[in-house]
């Protein structure tokens, strides 16, 4: 990941719908504190911590889930020029403004402004973004592209709002990345309609990250009588597994 | 506090789902909540029995893990947080309680690796339940593919039958010394049959059940001064998760 004409040009697009929505966006202005400030508040960690798992009857709201639109996205570049550092534009209500207990759809785009020559590992930069298990009172499920969260009541009751989320997702950034100089945020609530504006931008971050690429190893009906692993032309997809079983917690 | 993982076993055909769907309801109504409901058997005993009809199984959940393994290697590190996604997707949630349906597979083969990804992210799903109780597939299957594992319960319901009491001997000897073991005696006959270890709870024949079931309606609906659910609290003190004389 780093930067391109073409990412720029994707960090100008989102910069664009900001402006196509300007009526309607916010930009609440929090000054980014530090880590242990905002972990003394929240509970934040910039490793995962434990696995939370919010039910239904705990629900505040739930950002994106299956039955609405969902976007979300990471852009970098190494233009100074095009991060507006710890920025938010919120476009749509915030979690106060959301009826308590409703789903609503969820755009969000983070852009990175990364030093040049910097080294993080892909996935992981890209697999940040969905904050799972960091942030006590806000749980994440994710499909590439796409999460699904749920805020607790709790967790709202305490403050929790969309300027705690934008703040925990630069938090972690600059925390675990050190290639990361800065970053800005656009989380989006609005509409369906408006949030699937965002799902281009998002496809075309996919494609300039290779994430599009699949290799397909082909597939064929199996028999499994004689049980023996060593003969079994799946044998692939059992090591596979057997490799992401040891990784274990190690998945960010 | 971690939940308390009961399987209900035993051969096919003895009332595992009626133990499982009587066990469940009484430990809503005691207030043991939120319960997750299971239905481990492909061909679907739970969730038919509440007349629910999950649109997302453990099945098709397997199914997707497959296929994302055959995928290049953006998709497979993806796939464990993929699996979370669409498991609680698949989790039907309704309050108090919440089922989850094991479904059919159309993928052919063992894949144990695969199952063991799944029963991780299931065991995860689980953390915040205060009971899981789990209507295990006929047979021994289950319990040799260690699909029940990390069980806290294992209730084996049988009845007046000599497989049934095959059948008890050996999940007894399957199960090994980690769960604790108990036996639910259905349709029993009282002075005539001899179960050992001696049951905990002795559900009577019940033909209102036979007539729920046959006409789809959730077994919940039984009258509740029907027998069997005395017997379902009794299995539920046994099980050390209700309290007092009921």
């Amino acid at each position: 990941m780093g930067s391109t004409p073409e990412m720029t040009e994707l960090v100008l697009q989102a910069r664009s719908f900001e402006q196509r929505h300007a009526a309607t966006a916010t930009f609440p202005a929090a000054p980014l504190p530090t880590v242990a400030a905002f972990a003394k508040r929240t509970g934040f960690s910039p490793e995962k911590q434990g696995t939370q798992v919010i039910l239904r009857e705990q629900v505040a709201c739930e950002l994106g889930h299956p039955t609405t639109q969902s976007v979300c996205t990471v852009l970098t570049t190494t233009d100074p020029g095009l991060v507006r550092s710890g920025a938010l534009c919120l476009v749509g209500p915030d979690l106060a403004e959301i009826p308590m207990g409703t789903k609503v759809p969820f755009g969000q785009v983070i852009t990175l402004l990364i030093r040049e020559g910097g080294s993080a590992d892909p996935f992981d930069l890209e697999t940040t973004q969905y904050l799972i298990d960091r942030l006590p009172g806000y749980m994440v499920r994710s499909l590439p592209g796409r999460l699904w969260a749920r805020v607790s009541k709790e967790a709202r009751h305490a403050g929790f709002s969309l300027v705690t989320l934008a703040q925990a997702l630069m938090l972690v950034y600059a925390s675990r990345f050190s290639s990361v100089l800065a970053s800005e945020v656009l989380l989006v609530t609005a509409s369906d309609d408006i949030v699937s504006e965002l799902a281009p931008l998002a496809m075309a971050a996919d494609v300039l990250r290779g994430t599009h690429k699949k290799v397909t190893l082909g597939a064929a009906d199996i028999e499994c009588a004689e049980q023996s692993c060593e003969t079994c032309v799946e044998k692939p997809v059992c090591d596979s597994a057997r490799e992401l079983l040891k990784q274990g917690s190690n998945r960010t | 506090m971690k939940p308390k993982i009961i399987a209900v076993c035993g051969k096919g055909g003895v009332g595992k789902t009626v133990v499982s769907a009587l066990l469940g309801k009484v430990l809503i109504d005691e207030g043991v909540t939120p319960v997750l409901l299971v239905d481990a058997d492909p061909v679907a005993g739970l969730v038919t029995a509440l007349e629910a009809s999950p649109r997302l199984t453990l099945g098709h959940l397997r199914d997707e893990a497959i296929s994302t393994l055959r995928q290049g290697e953006e998709e497979k590190r993806s796939l464990p947080t993929r699996l979370d996604y669409r498991l609680l997707e698949a989790l039907e949630d309704r309050g108090a309680y919440s089922l989850l349906a094991m479904g059919r597979s159309a993928s052919k083969g063992c894949f144990c690796p695969v199952h063991a990804l799944l029963r991780r992210a299931v065991k995860t799903l689980a953390a915040p339940f205060r009971a899981v109780v789990i209507d295990a597939e006929a047979g021994v299957e289950q319990i040799q593919r260690e699909v029940t594992s990390h069980v806290s319960h294992v209730v084996v319901v049988v009845d007046s039958s000599k497989r049934a009491l095959d059948a008890l001997e050996l999940i007894e000897q399957m199960v090994g010394p980690g769960p604790s073991l108990h036996v639910v005696q259905n349709r029993g006959r009282p002075g005539r049959d001899h179960v050992s270890p001696e049951p905990c709870a002795c559900f009577p024949e019940d033909s209102a059940l036979g007539d729920l079931d046959a006409a789809g309606t959730t077994l919940w609906s039984l009258d509740p001064e029907r027998p069997v659910w005395k017997e379902a609290r009794r299995l539920a003190r046994a099980l050390d998760l209700v309290r007092g004389d009921h």
